[in-house]
């Protein structure tokens, strides 16, 4: 550190800037090293380094292996960790917690007081939190914009909570929570009217109508392996917005007979549409869709075994914004099909295409050579990537 | 069961998770067998199923060489193919399949 010779006698070190310059100076480091030495320096420095922090995440969060969660490389992380780790860092913008399955409900108890500048929490796999530790998310952290609590054991009364508190919501992922059913969904629709993208995989007792009324806002919707309705399709869709909606996997009687409804207009909106394994989706219903969807960009319809020449035919006709569509498996492409869509879907640049039992080899080269600007492609794509903010 | 128009069609058992057709109710040889989850049908035959690799396995009855058989649409593990009976009096099971009850459902 020099020493400067002002006028008037007095010495200037680096010690008299305000600690805004300070910290101005610690965001240009960008070695971990250079960052550590620096909070060694002082206690006032320390304090700059811990304020400075905006996330916070361990290494059992890239550790998730549902198999081998017993095995832990370091140390579990408790409620006393958490509260120092809190009291220290105390402009933490995103926490993430997922894979600290020890933690206890009472260890987010320590958000009350430190967690109001929290924006992202991630608490997947967080196997000890239940309806008292979300109350506490919710009650101290009003700015929260995205939560994840997959695999959490919690209830309605937890997500109402949660929801009525962070009503600034912008995304939720509430995948494996099987408790979760359609009046804690419509709570959350009802006080969060800013939602923006909901997963609710594997959800069982999620029959979709706790989405009626939910606002324009909500552009992403994951539903995949859900016991979906016929009304609750129709509610899914019900607020006008719907970009992105995934319900492969369908497991529910209804037999494919509500999709049709995804063509009504309310979802007119829609770019992607992933439907693989909804082997009962007919072809009225893909008919409906592909008039009722123009903007449609992408559709995976692996495995559906239900979609028969018409249904091609209207793929074809209809879907003039597709780009890329995804038939692998699917038992009743044939060779017509095929070729209509080879004469139609003039924007379509990927083919996703494998074992198609009824597709003869002369019929691929036919397409190949009519459609060179498609490529074809044979993996099975399992899951549509979705845009998302936060996971 | 049948249609209204007269014509009987066989009952179907499906995949539980995915709804693929994988056997007739006409081709249960028994339904008095157990496996590890609880009870499972003897079926003569089964359709859109893959095989695992065979392997020697100590079932109830004796030794046999069996082969886990899956759900093809979706990889479920549906139950099990006789391949080779050790003792002559389970000989009659070679070639068939055992489904676990839980893992299928009935159609219509």
């Amino acid at each position: 550190m020099e020493e400067l010779h002002v006028s008037g006698g007095t010495s200037t070190s680096i010690m008299h800037l305000p600690d805004d310059c300070l910290m101005l100076i610690f965001s240009w480091l960008n070695q971990y090293s250079d960052r550590e030495s620096f909070g060694l320096t002082c206690h006032r420095w320390f304090h700059i380094q811990n304020i400075s922090r905006r996330a916070l995440q361990f290494s059992c969060s890239f550790q998730v292996n549902l198999t081998s969660l017993s095995w832990r490389s370091g140390p579990s992380i408790n409620s006393l960790h958490l509260s120092r780790l809190l009291a220290r860092f105390q402009h933490l913008q995103s926490l993430s917690l997922s894979g600290c399955t020890e933690l206890p409900d009472s260890g987010l108890s320590h958000l009350q007081l430190y967690g109001s500048k929290l924006r992202y929490l991630n608490l997947d796999c967080c196997f000890g939190i239940t309806d008292q530790g979300l109350e506490f998310v919710g009650s101290g952290c009003p700015s929260l914009v995205a939560i994840s609590f997959s695999r959490c054991y919690v209830n309605d009364s937890g997500l109402e909570c949660l929801a009525k508190y962070c009503t600034g919501l912008l995304e939720m992922n509430l995948s494996y929570c099987s408790f979760i059913s359609d009046n804690g969904i419509r709570c959350l629709t009802q006080h969060c009217r800013e939602l923006r993208s909901v997963k609710i995989s594997h959800c069982r007792r999620v029959a979709g109508s706790g989405f009626r009324g939910c606002s324009p806002s909500l552009s992403c919707l994951e539903a995949d392996s859900c016991k979906l309705e016929m009304e609750g399709i129709r509610d899914i869709i019900s607020g006008g917005g719907l970009e992105y909606l995934n319900i492969s996997s369908l497991m529910s009687h209804i037999r494919g007979q509500g999709l049709a409804q995804i063509g009504s207009g309310s979802a007119a909106g829609l770019i992607i549409l992933d439907l693989r394994m909804c082997r009962d989706v007919g072809d009225d219903s893909i008919v409906a869709i592909s008039r009722g969807c123009p903007l449609l960009e992408e559709w995976n319809l692996s495995l559906c075994h239900g979609v028969k020449i018409s249904g091609w035919e209207s793929i074809a006709f209809h879907c003039g914004n597709l780009k890329t569509l995804h038939v692998n498996r699917c038992r009743n492409l044939c060779d017509r099909g095929l070729q209509a869509l080879q004469q139609g879907c003039k924007h379509l640049a990927v083919l996703y295409m494998s074992l198609c039992c009824r597709i003869t080899p002369s019929a691929v080269e036919l397409f190949k050579l009519y459609r060179g600007d498609v490529e074809i492609k044979g993996e099975e794509i399992m899951s549509v990537g979705i845009p998302h903010v936060f996971y | 069961m049948g249609e209204a128009r007269g014509r009987v069609v066989s009952r179907l058992y499906s995949c539980y998770k995915c709804g693929c057709c994988v056997s007739l109710h006409d081709d249960i040889v028994s339904k008095q067998f157990q496996s590890s989850n609880g009870r499972a049908y003897l079926f003569s035959h089964a359709m859109n199923i893959k095989m695992g690799p065979k392997e020697n396995r100590q079932l109830i009855t004796g030794l046999h060489i069996v082969c886990d058989v899956f759900c093809l649409d979706c990889g479920e593990n549906l139950g099990w193919k006789y391949e080779h009976a050790f003792e002559p009096t389970q000989k009659y099971k070679e070639g068939k399949v055992v489904l676990e009850k839980y893992k299928i459902v009935m159609d219509m």
